[in-house]
């Protein structure tokens, strides 16, 4: 038998005088706001540079700005300065998606599996609060690799083409730069964190979403091929964009009031020029895919110990 | 500071713990049982990580399941050391320390404290996925003492250390409960346990089975004849010496081990002291010498088979 040694307290109970809290007296008012800075530091350290690829989406169009000054409009075609932006927004997507895979699919995921929720869910912070940490993260990240590049052409514009007209559609083209650049970093941010928190792997959980994102793509070109053959012409077009990268793409055009283009001139399908798709069930599977996205991620944080090989 | 009662809690058709009831005062209170007895459940009733099916579970009188008045003052050490491996072990403390509450000049001070109250000075610039399982150890230990905690909940604060860093952690241990907080170290090696604290709860297949000193439930022990193994090149003429003691009662050899002996004797402690004596007349070569009944198992055996 070890005696006891001679630091250890005497007896059961070393000190029973009272004695006063001295830590903390109270919590931080904004308690997400821990989880959402720790999240970004870590992003920013491993996947920066992916960023960076954002900007290259926003170079074609500047560069197609920039040539239309030498351009005659009769070859260039007539161009609103907003379906430049649009050009840009739509190129940004893939990107956008490609950060979300790498970001947000792990973000929860990568907590599970370094067992950080046991250490995290008994701190001072609810499970509501992480939501929110980690949800706000992934849309920082990608709200702001959206907007930034955007803004930059706004920018060049604003410097470069007001004797073309664009001080006439200045104003008008910043709230909807904004608000196309929320709409991905919403999606995403939802529906990537909803696919996480189902998982204990990032890998797991980036092949989900990844197979997720392409899946319904696929499945949505397919559904609008079928209603083409059945004579559904007319909802084709919004058939098609049934997916998460159509609703993108689609709302974006109502945004932007933007027809899809290659080269300034309107892509076609079916002989006739591709319509816009109906902006209300965009919008409502839109809001489906967060809902279900945020739902999914409420009921599945939980101090789980996964246990590694 | 930490009330069970009653408190049970069901895995579905699997009991985590069953029916206990206890107190956890101030100072340093083991939780002690083998795998599968419910220790890491009985800690995450504690933590709030889990609520408990029935009965209750009370941590400065509140109930701590997703209890943030509760969080504030209680710190909790896994035994999990997965952790953000990209991290350094500085950034993960003040990661764990904002999250606590605290921010600006005072989590800098703390979070220094900390570290050094740990030992971990000089690897705290490095990241967590190059430290070895005993700076992980103490890194885990800083984020749960940062904050200051009045309750300190450590889920196998010792496993996978090396004796030193046993030692080192066992002394931090002990130094944290001389400050008057309520420490709670779960463990199923009995000899770590008694190196930091006499006052355990003895759990067994989810149930309470034992609670109060530890040295008491030795004495228990000792009251049922012991079990030594030695090892020798000489095994029948060292077990025809220890046949003189009275206390000896039986000697036995292994088949399978022609140089062991096995020896059942009623007083452990006249045993150790007469043993080196007769080794050292006899001259005889000790290879191997091993406690049978030095162990947790043989305390849930005798409690459980009388």
């Amino acid at each position: 038998m070890n005696p006891p040694d001679e630091a250890q307290p005497k007896g059961l109970i070393a000190d029973l005088s009272y004695r006063g809290y001295e830590g903390p007296l109270l919590t931080r008012r904004f308690r997400w706001w821990v989880i959402t800075r720790n999240e970004i530091k870590l992003v920013f350290r491993n996947v920066w540079l992916l960023g960076l690829l954002v900007i290259f989406a926003y170079l074609i169009p500047g560069v197609q700005l920039y040539l239309r000054s030498f351009i005659p409009p009769e070859i260039v075609g007539e161009r609103s300065f907003a379906s430049y932006f649009y050009t840009g927004y739509s190129g940004s997507l893939f990107w956008l998606f490609l950060v979300a895979l790498l970001i947000g699919a792990p973000s929860i995921a990568g907590d599970n599996r370094a067992n950080a929720l046991q250490i995290l869910l008994a701190k001072p912070i609810t499970k509501l609060d992480y939501l929110i940490g980690k949800l706000a993260a992934v849309f920082f990240i990608l709200f702001g690799m959206s907007l930034i590049p955007a803004l930059a052409l706004y920018l060049f514009c604003l410097g470069s083409f007001n004797d073309q007209g664009f001080s006439k559609e200045a104003l008008g083209i910043l709230p909807r730069i904004i608000a196309a650049s929320l709409l991905p970093a919403v999606v995403h941010s939802s529906v990537a964190v909803g696919v996480s928190a189902r998982s204990k792997s990032p890998m797991v959980a980036t092949a989900v979403y990844g197979a997720l994102y392409i899946a319904l793509s696929i499945v949505s070109q397919i559904a609008s091929n079928i209603v083409v053959d059945r004579g559904g012409q007319e909802v084709a077009t919004t058939v098609m964009h049934l997916s998460i990268s159509g609703v993108l793409s689609g709302i974006g055009q109502h945004i932007y009031n933007a027809q899809p283009s290659f080269l300034g001139q309107p892509l076609r399908i079916w002989g006739e020029p591709l319509p816009r798709p109906e902006l209300l069930p965009m919008v409502a599977l839109a809001a489906a895919l967060c809902a279900l996205g945020i739902t999914l991620a409420a009921s599945h944080i939980q101090a789980v110990e996964v246990v590694r090989d | 500071m930490i009330s069970l009662r009653n408190a049970s809690r069901w895995y579905g058709q699997v009991i985590g713990i069953n029916d206990i009831t206890a107190d956890l005062p101030p100072g340093l209170t083991a939780l002690l049982g083998p795998n599968g007895a419910g220790k890491s459940t009985l800690i995450k009733l504690i933590t709030g990580i889990l609520r408990p099916t029935t009965g209750s579970v009370l941590v400065f009188g509140e109930r701590p399941f997703a209890n943030t008045k509760v969080y504030r003052r209680l710190g909790y050490c896994p035994e999990i050391d997965g952790l953000y491996e990209s991290m350094t072990g500085r950034e993960f403390v003040t990661a764990m320390a904002a999250v606590s509450g605290l921010k600006g000049a005072l989590l800098r001070k703390k979070v220094d404290e900390a570290i050094s109250l740990v030992g971990m000075e000089a690897a705290a610039s490095r990241v967590i996925g190059g430290y070895s399982k005993g700076m992980k150890q103490r890194i885990k230990l800083a984020q749960a003492i940062v904050h200051d905690p009045d309750v300190l909940v450590l889920d196998e604060p010792l496993s996978g250390l090396d004796p030193i860093g046993r030692r080192d952690m066992t002394n931090l241990i002990c130094s944290l409960a001389q400050q008057g907080k309520c420490i709670v170290v779960s463990s199923h090696i009995l000899h770590e346990v008694e190196q930091m604290t006499s006052n355990i709860l003895l759990l067994y297949r989810g149930r309470l089975l034992a609670s109060g000193d530890v040295y008491h439930i030795r004495s228990l022990i000792d009251k049922h004849p012991h079990r030594v193994q030695i090892e020798t090149s000489e095994p029948r003429l060292l077990a025809a010496e220890l046949m003189r003691f009275p206390h000896v009662v039986s000697v036995r050899f292994s088949d399978g081990s022609p140089n062991q002996v096995e020896v059942e004797t009623k007083n452990p402690e006249a045993f150790y002291s007469q043993l080196p004596d007769v080794v050292l007349e006899g001259d005889f070569e000790i290879t191997a010498f091993e406690s049978l009944d030095n162990n947790l198992e043989a305390v849930f055996r005798y409690l459980t088979e009388g």
